[in-house]
């Protein structure tokens, strides 16, 4: 129990070091194998949600390299959070990988780099400071190339190109607000109030660069609009892979990341103090409303997701910049709502991919006939975003437009508006095609998709739903104690 | 306490909806058995609300759901709106299984029609402006499968200006809200002008953005643009209960709005609700002259009955109006209103299920196509006549009822503050009132009388449920023109009682009597007009038409909403495009970059280095041998000065004669012996001191 973030860490890296040691063939066992590491990894980070909600936070340091760096964990509840979305979402797209890479090449390969992306994924969750997030946050990136390339068509090397010069100009932009703050501030360990609020006076100038420093660090993962070229690129990647690290982990790693930065390094009243969430407000602003302009644009379903990823995206890190509770608690809670939705999108998508072999939106008239329940999970999810009805998207998007009134920047409130039309404009065509032309689909025989993409889609969907009528019971109690120990 | 009542209202369609989705596609009987059963239950249920809301009202709350909360509170307003809208759905429902006998998506439009009464209901339920919202956004959702019903091209372009617009009004709705709910702390319906006076700018903007919300779907121009593509697309079924329950869910919210929340706890006149009233009924007197002079022009029965629909709208935002501008005294006006809100349910209804019935044994919904019918059609005639003289206001039928008192509302609304204007307002009114005479006439014409273009006695009969339907529309109208004085006893009296009205207004209300020769003639003034009008469009056989391609929405809407996509799209474009060029392809140059410095490490840089090398040995040797050459010089120049200081010395000591060195000492030697005499004293003197100091 005490060290859960340790083994949190340590059983998705040995249980891929046994994917890796399993032939090529053996896909029952390796399957079995994923399953069972995926759900192993969720009971071991399950058990913090009650220890973090009676208030108790774990630390220990695992290395302390010298003076304040070193690497050291923390079981707190924003970590929680993402922990426990980032391995409950996991088990599911293990199981859904297992029958959609069914028939891909290179399976070892596959499961192997994904079972250790959990673990990367768990530290970036845990970690206790800057540099312990820094380094899971770079082992993230390494670890997932060899999924974006997973095609191996020159497509997909020139994306994974792309993907990697880009993580590593994060990284890099990273390293540097890292290394520079530790020099102001001296610590790096997060801190619900900040850590730089004493160093502000001296060095007023360089600690505002290095919050856009930082920031663009982190929202090259986060997709924040100038930075987001390698997400759409990367959807060559399988949908497994989209659905999960592209619409999950990683880009939820970056979001997280700058979370971190906002509140747990640089804090509160130290932002208002700089005033530069404002600038932030203003380019997040933009790249919401760009983002899902350009998504209008696109014809290819993936692509469509993938833009609509960087907007919902820009929600999180909008909710953020307000610096109000309220805006705090839908930015958060849009973590988990947009993950829940996106992956159900993506699952769909694949779904679809997998069983007619329609990739754009053309292609997809009339394929309600043959995927009713698979359209059905697609509309379901897609109203979700939009934030219409009684779906989880609603709770982030009520909490969102209060908090913009509530930090007096009506205007943000406006953006998201405008966006919630926006995607309305693009999820809708799809569904209508889908369910209300005539394609040259037929009725399934059986179950419309394999049983192993089936139901995990259909589960999230009912999660879907349930997050968002009882949010009071799943997502906001922890959330808020995230706010009100930011905001105390 | 809690009562299950409004939960049941809610419940029952959505499990009649999953019930219909559920069975299998052949088992058509059993699942039109389902629908009007449930249809049926619902009104059954609605009625037995009736004694709560007659004491108080019924109230049933979720109080954790979605976070936020769902509220019911039913009154009696919003009893009234649900019965009569049941009765309507209930017909329609029966009415369904007569039009939909040949259609294979009839599973699909039975579902879809009780989701959309379930949204339907739910807003009559609300007892806040959330759970108001929730329905509201949910009935526009699931009403959109209803227009697309035929799936044609046209019915997609239809339906997505239905769904786009029936968004952005819940978007609007949702800002309103959430601008409430941030500046008073409250969302529920009571009156509170009070706390919303504090706020300055954001009163109007609570105000406009309710008013858009509401009135995208309470058709007020210029935000009706959704409906003449709709109406024309969709199953004219659907029309029916588009006009008859969700136009009206949009005046119901428009009236929680502006006749409750705007008004004042304490039953006084507040300026800002004055004003608030007379804008609104200007746009209420706009569109009802707007949608009646564009059902003149159009051409055929769908797109006259949805401007028509548009015009009545309009009666009832200016009702809405004249209550919020009469304030306290408003009584009159909520009457009007809201008996026509009731009126405008049935007759347009009735016409459009007449209208469904005449279309789909015609094929054709053109005034040019049609001729001739009653013939054939004697029960559809009668009832058609009867609906459009209960439009038209022709005393007898309900219109009159409800067309009066919206007149004696508008009269005594420009009587209050002697305002001209208004009382200009009042003439439009009457006009309208004849141009609404003038089209319907026009309609009936065309289709019943005259030569019938098509053999009529070859389409299929009235059956004997449409019989029935249209007869139940037909007693509905008349009862409702020839007991206007119960139904506003009993019925908007009591609506009445949910607002701060002036007793004396209410009690004057429920005296009324509206067979005096003053309102009967304002009755005929408007149908002379109507009937001069008519004469003259009949002689130039209404060529009126505007232009094809004339629409707001193709020359305003859509190209500004194309500019801006398309500017949006652009900058995007550029953005990725830069981003792309400074992160990617900045990488290829750097590594050429990077082998070229490789290449100069391996020659260039050797070279450099000899050369450096070369040259800070040849510095440092210039150094040290121009050192050395200068301290070489500073001897021989040290060596020079000594000899001329010792030449000079030799010729203080001795005069140059000749070349012998050494002379006498002579007088003029003196020099010499000066220097033997100071020698001597330095001598002597030192010799002293060494004594004296004692050695």
């Amino acid at each position: 129990m005490f060290i859960s973030p340790f083994y949190a860490i340590l059983v998705p890296i040995l249980g891929g070091g046994l994917i890796a040691l399993l032939k090529e063939e053996q896909d029952g066992p390796r399957n079995a194998l994923a399953v069972f590491i995926s759900i192993l990894t969720f009971s071991i980070v399950a058990p913090t949600l009650p220890l973090v909600l009676t208030g108790e936070q774990l630390a220990f340091t695992a290395v302390r390299i010298s003076g304040g760096l070193s690497i050291a964990f923390r079981v707190e509840p924003l970590g929680v959070i993402f922990a426990i979305l980032a391995s409950m979402l996991w088990i599911f797209s293990v199981i859904y990988a297992t029958g959609y890479m069914s028939h891909e090449h290179h399976r070892r390969r596959f499961f192997t780099f994904y079972i250790l992306a959990l673990s990367a994924t768990m530290g970036v969750a845990f970690s206790a400071n800057l540099f312990t997030l820094y380094i899971f946050y770079e082992y993230l990136a390494l670890i997932t190339y060899p999924l974006v390339i997973h095609e191996q068509s020159a497509e997909a090397y020139s994306a994974g190109t792309k993907y990697i010069i880009y993580c590593f100009a994060s990284g890099a932009l990273v390293f540097l607000a890292l290394f520079t703050l530790a020099g102001i501030g001296g610590s790096l360990t997060f801190s619900p109030t900040g850590v730089l609020a004493s160093a502000v006076a001296d060095n007023r100038l360089l600690i505002s660069v290095m919050f856009f420093v930082a920031i663009a660090g982190f929202g090259v993962k986060a997709a924040l609009m100038p930075l987001h070229s390698w997400l759409p690129s990367a959807m060559v990647a399988p949908t497994p892979v989209s659905a999960l690290l592209h619409a999950v982990a990683i880009v939820k790693t970056g979001v997280f990341g700058i979370l971190r930065i906002m509140f747990y390094i640089y804090g509160v009243d130290t932002l208002r103090e700089l005033g530069v969430a404002n600038i932030l407000a203003i380019i997040v602003s933009l790249s919401i409303i760009v983002a899902s302009v350009l998504a209008i644009k696109q014809t290819k379903l993936k692509s469509r997701l993938a833009y609509s990823t960087i907007g919902q995206l820009g929600y999180i890190t909008l909710g953020a910049t307000m610096l109000s509770p309220y805006g705090l608690i839908g930015g958060i809670s849009h973590i988990v709502n947009h993950a829940l939705l996106k992956i159900v999108l993506f699952f769909c998508a694949g779904a679809i991919i997998t069983q007619t072999g329609a990739t754009h939106l053309n292609q997809m008239a009339g394929i309600g006939r043959r995927m009713p329940y698979t359209m059905f999970f697609f509309s379901l999810a897609s109203i979700g975003l939009i934030g219409v009805l009684p779906l989880t998207g609603y709770i982030s998007k009520f909490y969102l437009l209060s908090g913009s009134l509530q930090a007096g920047k009506p205007i943000l409130g406006f953006v998201l508006l405008t966006s919630a039309v926006l995607n309305s404009i693009y999820y809708l065509p799809i569904i209508i095609s889908a369910y209300f032309t005539e394609g040259s689909y037929d009725k399934p025989n059986g179950l419309e998709s394999p049983p192993s993409m089936f139901f995990p889609t259909a589960v999230l969907t009912v999660f879907c739903v349930l997050f968002g009528v009882f949010a009071h019971y799943t997502t906001l109690p922890i959330v808020n104690l995230v706010v009100t120990n930011i905001f105390q | 306490m809690q009562n299950m009542l409004p939960l049941l209202l809610i419940l029952v369609p959505l499990a009649g909806a999953l019930g219909c989705g559920t069975l299998e596609r052949h088992r058509d009987k059993l699942r039109n058995w389902l629908a009007n059963c449930t249809s049926f239950t619902v009104l059954v249920l609605a009625c037995s609300l009736y004694p709560q809301v007659v004491q108080g009202t019924a109230e049933f709350s979720l109080p954790g759901f979605l976070g936020i909360g769902l509220f019911f509170n039913v009154d009696y307003l919003g009893f009234v709106f649900i019965v009569f809208i049941s009765i309507i759905w209930a017909l329609a429902t029966l009415y369904a299984t007569e039009y939909l006998r040949k259609d294979d998506s009839a599973t699909r439009f039975n579902v879809f029609l009780l989701l959309t009464l379930a949204g339907c209901i739910g807003v009559f339920l609300a007892a806040d402006f959330f759970t108001l919202f929730l329905f509201f956004e949910a009935m526009t959702l699931s009403s959109y499968v209803l227009v697309v019903h035929k799936q044609t091209e046209e019915a997609h372009a239809a339906g997505r200006s239905y769904l786009y617009m029936g968004i952005f009004g819940g978007l609007c709705l949702l800002s309103a809200q959430l601008l409430l709910l941030n500046y008073t702390g409250s969302l529920s319906f009571l009156p509170n002008i009070e706390s919303l006076a504090v706020l300055n700018q954001a009163r109007p903007l609570i105000a406009v953005l309710f008013f858009v919300g509401f009135g995208i779907k309470a058709t007020a121009v210029p935000l009706h643009i959704w409906i003449p593509g709709a109406y024309e697309h969709a199953p004219p079924l659907v029309n029916a209960l588009s006009s008859a329950a969700m136009l009206k869910a949009g005046a119901y919210g428009l009236i929680r709005v502006f006749n409750l929340l705007y008004t004042s706890h304490s039953g006084e006149t507040v300026a800002a609700a004055e004003s608030l009233g007379y804008l609104l009924i200007w746009a209420g007197v706009i569109t009802l002259a707007t949608g009646a002079w564009l059902a003149l022009m159009q051409k055929s029965i769908l797109r006259t009955l949805a401007y028509s629909s548009v015009s009545q709208m309009g009666y009832i935002l200016m009702g809405i109006g004249v209550t919020s501008y009469l304030g306290y005294e408003g009584a009159m006006g909520f009457a009007g209103t809201s008996y026509h809100i009731i009126n405008h349910a049935f007759f347009k209804a009735a016409l459009f299920f007449l209208a469904g019935a005449v279309v789909m044994r015609t094929g054709s919904a053109q005034f040019k196509d049609l001729g001739g019918l009653w013939r054939r059609f004697p029960v559809i005639t009668i009832v058609f006549f009867t609906a459009a003289a209960a439009i038209s206001g022709i005393p007898g039928f309900n219109g009159y009822v409800s067309k009066t008192l919206l007149h004696h509302g508008i009269v005594e609304a420009a009587s209050h503050h002697g305002s001209t204007a208004l009382f200009g307002a009042e003439k439009i009114f009457v006009i309208t009132g004849g141009l609404t005479f003038c089209y319907m006439l026009r309609m009936f014409l065309a289709i019943f009388t005259g030569p019938a273009d098509t053999p009529v006695f070859k389409l299929a009969g009235e059956t004997w449920l449409e019989r029935i339907i249209f007869a139940t529309f037909g007693v509905i109208i008349i009862a409702g023109g020839l007991l206007p004085t119960q139904i506003i006893q009993h019925i908007i009296v009591p609506m009445s009682r949910v607002f701060t009205f002036d007793s004396y207004t209410v009690a004057h209300l429920s005296d009324i009597c509206i067979w005096n020769i003053h309102d009967l003639g304002g009755i005929t003034v408007s149908l002379v007009i109507g009937t001069i009008v008519f004469l003259f469009l009949y002689r130039i056989d209404f060529q009126l038409g505007l232009p094809e391609g004339l629409s707001i929405e193709r020359m305003v809407y859509q190209p500004a909403l194309t500019i801006l996509l398309f500017g949006f799209a652009a900058t995007g474009m550029i953005i990725e495009i830069f981003s792309v060029a400074v992160l990617v392809s900045s990488v290829r140059p750097m590594g050429r970059l990077a082998h070229a410095v490789v290449g100069i490490e391996g020659t260039f840089l050797p070279m450099l280095g000899e050369r450096l090398l070369a040259l800070m040995t040849a510095v440092r040797e210039y150094i040290y041998s121009s050192s050395i050459v200068g301290v070489r010089e500073l001897q021989n120049y040290i060596q020079q000065a000594e000899y001329s200081a010792f030449h000079t010395l030799i010729k203080l000591d001795y005069n140059p004669r000749g070349e012998q060195l050494y002379r006498k000492l002579t007088l003029m030697n003196m020099d010499l012996c000066v220097f033997i005499v100071v020698i001597t004293l330095v001598t002597a003197f030192s010799v002293w001191f060494l004594r004296m100091i004692g050695l």
